[in-house]
């Protein structure tokens, strides 16, 4: 096995624009996570009925949809497994 | 050729590699035996010097350093993949032409496997991106294992024990 790490290698010639566009990626994942969360949803690992998992999605989209409309195209992902914390 | 390249694997001793490190993330790789790099950074060198997917492969590569100096692999900054039950899942949660497949063994500890073009819909249909997930899913699987008889232990941005050595996929 070779030691030369050719990940930070790589990662020191990010640019900083993609930089910048990341931060703006996570700030919305985490903005997501937070207006949920006040409004008693939380992402679970496995929700294992079909249906629960459904309306858990089908709530984090209307939910996101309220709070957040902008860049909409990009949020699909964001609200994926959410369910009621009950 | 893709069934064959499966048992190929199927037979293959894996090494798990550390590529990025801070006090609370790790951020680690795949070896296969007699392979001189890791998964990940095979994936590097793939694309790198591609005109159309560099910013992709960017974009993945910024995700993955953020995570390792910020808050971690929290889930909700990957996309969910394989089965429900496996802990796989692939980068960039953003739009991209690019997927880079991962297990997410928790929110300190991420091993990174292979990944590629995503030119169809699902991974299933691609039999090249179909066999990093399968790996992944084994390799899951193998740990799963491991960590139940406590030859492998994950603690914060580390894993460890003598049960990284009996990992053949």
């Amino acid at each position: 096995m070779k030691t030369a790490n050719i990940y930070m290698e790589a990662v020191k010639s990010i640019p900083a624009e993609i930089t910048k566009q990341t931060e703006l990626s996570f700030s919305v994942a985490d903005k997501i996570q937070e207006v949920l969360s006040s409004k008693g949803w939380v992402k679970t690992v496995c929700p294992q009925d079909e249906e629960d998992r459904s309306r858990g999605f089908r709530m984090a989209v209307r939910a996101t949809q309220l709070y957040l409309a902008h860049n909409r195209k990009n949020l699909r992902h964001f609200r994926c497994g959410y369910t009621k914390n009950s | 050729m893709h069934q064959q390249k499966l048992n190929n694997i199927t037979m293959t001793k894996v090494a798990i590699k550390s590529l990025s490190q801070t006090e609370k993330n790790g951020l680690f790789s795949i070896v296969f035996e007699n392979e001189d790099y890791s998964e990940l950074e095979k994936f590097i060198e793939r694309f790198k010097n591609e005109a159309d997917v560099c910013k992709d492969l960017n974009i993945i590569l910024s995700f993955l350093e953020r995570m390792v100096q910020g808050a971690g692999f929290l889930e909700r900054y990957f996309r969910p993949e394989g089965r429900m039950r496996d802990n796989v899942c692939a980068l960039p949660i953003v739009r991209g032409k690019l997927r880079l497949y991962c297990l997410r063994l928790s929110d300190s500890v991420l091993i990174a496997g292979g990944g590629g073009r995503k030119a169809t819909k699902t991974y299933e249909e691609d039999d090249d991106l179909k066999g990093y997930v399968i790996s992944l899913q084994k390799l899951d699987d193998l740990i799963k294992v491991e960590l139940k008889k406590g030859n492998i232990v994950i603690e914060s941005g580390s894993i460890s024990g003598n049960g990284l050595e009996k990992l053949n996929l």
